[in-house]
C-alpha cells in the first residue's frame, strides 16, 4: 500500500523538504519467517499504544510480542559546524518470541522518510544496527542494514533478524539465557565534510531463552519470552469451576476484614504490586504448611472435613506466600487462608499452572492477578 | 455462651459443622426442632439483634438441615440460606456479619463467604453483647446430638476478628443433668475450649462445645435444674437472660 505524498515546510529556515512516500512493512515482510498477519496485527495494536511503543523499552503486548515505534528527525552538520539539513523517518521494530522454540525474530522497517532538499538522496545514509552480545547465543550474519534514503524508500524493511540459543545452553536449573537486544542507528551524509549522527540506544529489548523442561508446569519444555511484559493471571469470578478460589482472592484483595489472619492494614499484593513465582518445592510446602496453621487456628483441626482444603492467597507457589514473606510467621501475613472445596482449590491450581506454562513464568518472575466477570 | 465485651464489637464470625442426630423414637413418633444460633445484639437492652445458624428439624419424614439468618431489627424476618440438606455434609460452615459500610447500622451477612443478605437498620453500629449456642424449641421423644463446636469471634474497631477473652464470656457449667430419668430437654453437655496467648498468659475462648447425649430411662424423674444453684460458674442471671431471649424469639415466631 502506498501512502499519499505530502509536502512539508521545515520549521527552521523554512527549508523546502522533499517527501518520499513510504510503504508499510506488512507486504514487505511476507517473505520473512514471521507471518504477515502476525506483523499486521501487532503493528496495529502497537500503533494504538504509541505512548508506550515510543519508549526505549517499547510496548510488550504479551510475553511473545513486543514492538517499538519511533519518529526520528536527524539534523546533520558540516564538520565546520554549519547546518546542512535533516532527514526524518519512522522506525518500526516488531519483535516475536516463541513458546516452544529458543528464538526471537525482529521485523524492522524504515518508513515515511523525508529529507531536506539541500541534501542528495544518494549521499544521505541511514544505518539501522542490532547487536547480539552475550554467551550461548547464535547471531545472524546480518545485524545491520546501511542504505541511502533512496534505498530505504525502495525497500523499507530489513531482513528479519533472528537470534537463537541452543536448547541445552544456559545456566541454572531452567537453562536460561538472557539477551538484552539494543537497536541503534547512524545518520550520515557521505560527502566527506559532514559529521555523522549516532544514536546507539534507540530501543532495548529484553529476551530470555529457557529450557525449563517439565519444571515449568503445564507448558512447553522450552521457549523464549520478552521479560518486559509482566503477565496477568485472569481468574473469572464464575464459570471456570473455581468460584470459591476467586472469591477468596477477591476477599483478600478487596475485603481483607473477611480474611484470616487478622492483620491491621492488610494489603495483599497481586493487583498493584506483583506476585513472584516460587518454584522450589520445599519452600512451596513451607508456604502451604504456614497457611494450614492459619486454617487450623481459625477453623480447628477439622478444617478439611467434608472435602475441604486449606486454600491460600497469595498462592503457595509465590514468594509472597505465608512462610516466605513472613519469616514463617503466618500471623503477620498480608494474605489469607481459608477452607474451600477441594474441587475449587484443585481447579484454581490447574488454572494457575496453565497460566504459568502459557506465559513461561519461571522462578521469581513477576505476575499480576486480575479478577474478571 | 454469652460474650459481653467492653470493647465495641462491629461484627461476628462463627464456624461450626452440622451435627449428627440420633433418635430414640423412630419416625413418625419423634420430632424435634433445634437451632444452633449465634445472635448479635445491637443495643444494650438486648432488644434488637440479628442472628444466624442452623435449624435442624426432625419429623416423620427425616431430618432437615437448614441454615438461616434472622433479622430482629424492626420485625422478625427469617431467611433460609441455600438449600436444606437431609444429612450432615461433614464440613465446616462459616457465618460472618460485617458492617455494610463505615459507621452504618446495617450488616452484611455471609454464609460460607458468600453474601446472603443485609440486615435492616439496627439501633447502632456496634455491640457489646453476643450469644451463641443451641436452642431447643420442641422435642417429642428423645434426640441426641454429636459434638458441635461453635468457634466464635467478634470484629473489633480495627476490623479484625478477635477471640473473646475468657473473662468476657459467661457460660453454663457444669453440664445439664443427663442422668437416667432426667428431663431430656435439659440434657446438654458443655465445654468452653480455651487457648492461652503465648507470652501474655491471657486466656481466649476458642469455641463453645456442646453435645447432647440421650437420657436413659429412669425410675425417678429428676426435676429440671434451677437457675443460680450450685454448679453454675457464672451468675444466675445468665440462665434467666438466656431464657428470656429464647422465650422472646421462639414465642410462636418460628
Amino acid at each position: 500500500m502506498m501512502r499519499r505524498a505530502v509536502t512539508l515546510l521545515a520549521a527552521v529556515g523554512a527549508l523546502l523538504v522533499s517527501v518520499i512516500p513510504a510503504t508499510t512493512s506488512a507486504a514487505a515482510v511476507t517473505a520473512s519467517r514471521v507471518s504477515a498477519r502476525a506483523v499486521t496485527d501487532l503493528r496495529s495494536e502497537c500503533a494504538a499504544h504509541q505512548a508506550e511503543a515510543g519508549r526505549v523499552q517499547g510496548w510488550a503486548r504479551s510475553r511473545f510480542e513486543q514492538c517499538h515505534h519511533y519518529t526520528e528527525k536527524v539534523s546533520l552538520y558540516k564538520t565546520n559546524g554549519s547546518y546542512l539539513g535533516y532527514f526524518d523517518f519512522e522506525l518500526w521494530i516488531l519483535a516475536f518470541a516463541y513458546d516452544g522454540s529458543r528464538r526471537v525474530d525482529y521485523v524492522t522497517s524504515v518508513e515515511n522518510v523525508h529529507q531536506s532538499t539541500t541534501m542528495s538522496d544518494e549521499l544521505t545514509w541511514l544505518t539501522i544496527r542490532f547487536d547480539c552480545r552475550g554467551t550461548d547465543l547464535v547471531c545472524p550474519a546480518g545485524l545491520s542494514r546501511a542504505d541511502t534514503i533512496a534505498g530505504w524508500y525502495a525497500r523499507s524493511t530489513m531482513d528479519t533478524v533472528t537470534i537463537t540459543s541452543p536448547d541445552t545452553a544456559g545456566s541454572g536449573p531452567y537453562k536460561t539465557v538472557a539477551l538484552t537486544e539494543t537497536v541503534g542507528f547512524t545518520g550520515e551524509y557521505r560527502d566527506g565534510r559532514t559529521t555523522p549522527f549516532y544514536k546507539d540506544t534507540e530501543a532495548i529489548n529484553h529476551v530470555r531463552f529457557d529450557s525449563a523442561d517439565s519444571a515449568l508446569g503445564n507448558g512447553k519444555y522450552k521457549g523464549t519470552v520478552f521479560t518486559d511484559h509482566v503477565p496477568r493471571f485472569a481468574l473469572a469470578r464464575t464459570g471456570e469451576g473455581a468460584d470459591e478460589e476467586a472469591r477468596h482472592v477477591d476477599d483478600t484483595l478487596h475485603h481483607p476484614e473477611r480474611t484470616f489472619p487478622a492483620v491491621i492494614g492488610k494489603n495483599a499484593p497481586g493487583e498493584n504490586a506483583p506476585l513472584h513465582r516460587l518454584m522450589d518445592p520445599t519452600k512451596r510446602r513451607a508456604n502451604h504448611d504456614a497457611a494450614v496453621r492459619v486454617c487450623t487456628n481459625v477453623w480447628g483441626t477439622n478444617y478439611a472435613a467434608g472435602g475441604m482444603e486449606c486454600d491460600e492467597y497469595p498462592f503457595q507457589s509465590t514468594y509472597e506466600g505465608a512462610a516466605e514473606s513472613t519469616g514463617n510467621q503466618p500471623g503477620l501475613w498480608n494474605g489469607s487462608a481459608r477452607p474451600i472445596p477441594a474441587a475449587d482449590n484443585g481447579r484454581g491450581g490447574t488454572l494457575l499452572a496453565n497460566f504459568y506454562g502459557a506465559n513461561r513464568v519461571l522462578d521469581n518472575d513477576a505476575f499480576f492477578i486480575a479478577l474478571t466477570g | 455462651m454469652c460474650g459481653d465485651q467492653s470493647e465495641y464489637m462491629y461484627g461476628v464470625f462463627v464456624t461450626f459443622a452440622f451435627p449428627t442426630p440420633t433418635y430414640s423414637a423412630p419416625a413418625p413418633f419423634g420430632s424435634a426442632d433445634f437451632y444452633n444460633e449465634t445472635e448479635f445484639f445491637t443495643d444494650d437492652a438486648m432488644t434488637k439483634s440479628f442472628a444466624f445458624g442452623l435449624d435442624m428439624r426432625y419429623s416423620s419424614t427425616g431430618t432437615v438441615f437448614q441454615p438461616y439468618w434472622v433479622d430482629y431489627s424492626n420485625d422478625y424476618v427469617y431467611h433460609n440460606v441455600g438449600t436444606a440438606l437431609s444429612a450432615p455434609d461433614g464440613r465446616l460452615h462459616t457465618f460472618m456479619a460485617i458492617p455494610s459500610c463505615d459507621n452504618c447500622s446495617t450488616w452484611d451477612v455471609f454464609y460460607d463467604f458468600a453474601k446472603v443478605g443485609t440486615t435492616g437498620g439496627q439501633p447502632g453500629p456496634s455491640s457489646h453483647h453476643l450469644m451463641t449456642g443451641w436452642l431447643l424449641s420442641g422435642m417429642s421423644g428423645q434426640m441426641g446430638l454429636s459434638a458441635t463446636s461453635n468457634r466464635v469471634m467478634y470484629l473489633n474497631g480495627n476490623y479484625q476478628f478477635q477471640r473473646f477473652g475468657r473473662s468476657a464470656v459467661t457460660s453454663r457449667a457444669p453440664a445439664g443433668n443427663c442422668s437416667p430419668g432426667a428431663n431430656p430437654k435439659y440434657c446438654f453437655r458443655f465445654d468452653t475450649a480455651i487457648t492461652t496467648s503465648p507470652g501474655t498468659g491471657e486466656n481466649f475462648v476458642v469455641s463453645w462445645d456442646v453435645t447432647k447425649p440421650m437420657v436413659s430411662p429412669g425410675l425417678v424423674a429428676h426435676p429440671a435444674p434451677t437457675s443460680g444453684g450450685a454448679g453454675l460458674d457464672d451468675t444466675a442471671s445468665l440462665e434467666q437472660r438466656a431464657q428470656r431471649l429464647v422465650d422472646a424469639h421462639l414465642g410462636g415466631k418460628r
